[in-house]
């Protein structure tokens, strides 16, 4: 990526970012914008709780389970990759694949028991089902990393830490940071279940929809959960586009289409 | 400075190094060479512990490697191998920074030297330094390899077949550079490749591998000379006669030659009786071609006569070597050829008597 398309990522996200922030704090855009939808309806917001506070709960939710995911799946796709690991690294891939392999509602309805109603059990199935795709998305990126370049870092006097966090890692990152892009937009989309055992957040208005036979709080859920999908989403991309060895390999991309065209040029001129 | 006692390194049931006894002299440029499956990469790296050895014992500088601490060891221990290894997330001079930086040195410290050993590899600084690896071409990213083991000035480098990627034409100029520098520096070098030609081009001396075990030890003339056995004989090849011209420069071999500069007493010095030749330069004495006495002054004009001549594929260079000079000779047909320097200004001459003078006194004794 080069210069001028990673200001243009980030600009894509400012606007998406901007439009949501209107959307959520200026209340009469978001009653504008339902009315745009639904001419003949009346008390068109959802009335329980401001839509701030449902996006609050809902960031809440989404924020801590993806961030525990991160650290738990990061922490054991590097364990799992390392020398001394052996059957680990199976075993790791194993569970995390059995954990998405239940649906999350499933997940919601048995920890209930276990852990009440409201957030923590919504928390607890978000983070299980997150875990996947940052986990096998870190082992890959890292089992990808050139093993001539690891080679040539520890017969430099890089130390074991050292070549993990100045090298492997930096180099893994763009594959490692798609993994947590991933887990972080189906996140944002699973939580509106939680919204069924009491957790609240943008699900709400959704269910209170289903529930009332009232289709503008469905679609004022459904808009907002949208718009924070695609915020994050392009939040990543920007993000994706500062790593380094993401802007290495670009860079090189482009060095050899630009060598490629020139090569091609003087092929059609001689 | 190196030396090995008796090492052996075992994978599983293979042996992948045999009982190696071997010392590298300081400041000496030892190639090991031999077949793939000759255990050389894993000699070369159990010099700085990257592999253990099984049984034996690796000395550095008077010291057992394994007194030390791995990381240690290596920060003074130059190293470059065949894949280059170059940090694709980090530009150019931060590659070549990594060891200085390893080392605590401070910042302006670090630069300066990035710098100057960018330059000694022969890539601006300028230029280079900011670029990623992923936009250097093979022989670039070879150089910044060579220029990165170097940083931190070790007096020992490790060098595991690093020119064997780049193409011929590359990897001869980078062989020749890399002797530049060697000459320079005059470091501990041990370099592995399973090119022979490659070796005989770089080595002080050639330790030569079969199968884990050391063949034959010795410089690379006795090597060509004297083959210890008939499998280095059949290693070094049917040509090695040949092979040894190659060590042999033209300057050490070429005599005087007979020359005169093109201007007006040319035509009366020329015509005389016929059978001799004269080579003549221009005023600064560049060649400009040869001129058979009695023939060229008689018959015609002489620049025309000069003007028909390929001399650029005639002439060799000083700094060529014998074998070079043969095949010019070979390529035009010619019993002498004009020696010139890199201003193509004649130097003398060379001719088959002298490449067999060298043959027969470049000789050495078993």
């Amino acid at each position: 990526m080069n210069g001028r398309s990673r200001i243009a990522a980030w600009l894509r996200f400012g606007l998406i970012a901007g439009a949501f922030l209107v959307l959520v704090f200026v209340p009469p855009a978001l009653r504008g914008l339902l009315a745009l939808l639904f001419p003949n309806g009346s008390n068109l917001l959802y009335p329980r709780a401001d839509i701030s506070l449902l996006v609050g709960e809902h960031v809440a939710m989404s924020a801590i389970s993806s961030l525990l995911a991160a650290v738990v799946g990061i922490a054991a796709g590097i364990t799992a990759t390392r020398p001394w690991a052996g059957s680990f690294a199976l075993v790791a891939d194993r569970l995390a694949a059995a954990g998405q392999t239940i649906p999350p509602a499933a997940v919601l309805v048995l920890s209930v028991p276990a852990l009440g109603f409201g957030l923590a059990p919504t928390v607890a199935a978000l983070f299980l089902y997150s875990i996947l795709p940052i986990l096998r998305n870190t082992m890959s990126g890292l089992a990808g990393v050139d093993r001539d370049v690891v080679e040539a870092a520890a017969g430099m006097g890089m130390g074991p830490l050292s070549i993990l966090f100045k090298v492997e890692l930096p180099l893994a990152a763009p594959v490692i940071i798609a993994g947590i892009r991933t887990a972080v937009i189906v996140n944002i989309g699973t939580a509106t279940i939680g919204a069924t055992i009491g957790a609240g957040g943008l699900g709400a208005p959704i269910i209170a929809g289903l529930v009332n036979q009232k289709p503008s709080f469905l679609a004022e859920g459904a808009l907002v959960v949208a718009l924070l999908a695609l915020v994050l989403d392009s939040l990543f991309a920007a993000i994706a586009g500062e790593l380094p060895a993401q802007r290495a390999t670009q860079r090189a991309a482009a060095h050899q289409a630009a060598a490629q065209a020139a090569s091609t040029t003087t092929g059609t001129t001689s | 400075m190196i030396k090995f006692e008796g090492v052996s390194r075992s994978f599983g049931a293979q042996r992948a190094v045999d009982d190696l006894s071997l010392e590298v002299r300081e400041r000496e440029l030892c190639v090991l060479v031999g077949p793939s499956g000759a255990g050389k990469s894993t000699v070369l790296r159990m010099i700085n512990r990257l592999v253990e050895p099984s049984s034996g014992r690796i000395m550095v500088g008077g010291r057992d490697v394994r007194s030390r601490r791995p990381e240690d060891l290596r920060r003074g221990i130059g190293y470059v191998i065949q894949g280059v290894g170059l940090f694709p997330h980090l530009s150019v001079s931060d590659n070549v920074a990594v060891v200085p930086e390893l080392l605590g040195w401070e910042r302006r410290r670090v630069e300066a030297r990035v710098n100057e050993m960018l330059e000694l590899v022969g890539l601006e600084p300028g230029r280079y330094g900011r670029r990623w690896p992923s936009e250097l071409s093979g022989g670039e990213a070879q150089r910044v390899g060579v220029a990165r083991a170097l940083a931190s000035d070790p007096p020992i480098l490790l060098m595991d077949e690093p020119f064997s990627a780049v193409d011929p034409i590359n990897r001869l100029r980078l062989q020749k550079e890399f002797l530049e520098i060697q000459r320079a520096l005059r470091k501990t070098v041990v370099f592995v490749t399973h090119d022979v030609d490659e070796a005989i081009r770089l080595a002080d001396r050639i330790a030569l591998l079969r199968l884990g075990r050391l063949v034959q030890y010795d410089a690379p003339e006795v090597v060509l000379e004297h083959p210890a056995d008939a499998f280095v004989a059949g290693f070094v090849g049917a040509d090695r006669a040949l092979k040894r011209l190659s060590r042999l420069s033209v300057r050490d071999w070429m005599h005087e030659a007979r020359s005169a500069r093109l201007d007006e007493s040319l035509s009366a010095l020329l015509c005389g009786e016929e059978g001799d030749y004269w080579w003549i330069t221009d005023e600064s004495g560049r060649l400009l071609g040869s001129l058979d006495r009695g023939l060229a002054s008689c018959h015609g004009d002489i620049r025309e006569l000069l003007a028909g001549q390929r001399t650029e594929d005639m002439a060799v260079s000083a700094d060529a070597n014998i074998r070079d000079a043969l095949s010019a000779m070979l390529g035009s047909s010619a019993r002498t050829i004009p020696v010139v320097d890199r201003e193509f200004r004649l130097l003398g001459e060379i001719g088959l008597p002298d490449i067999e003078r060298a043959a027969e006194n470049g000789r050495v004794e078993p």
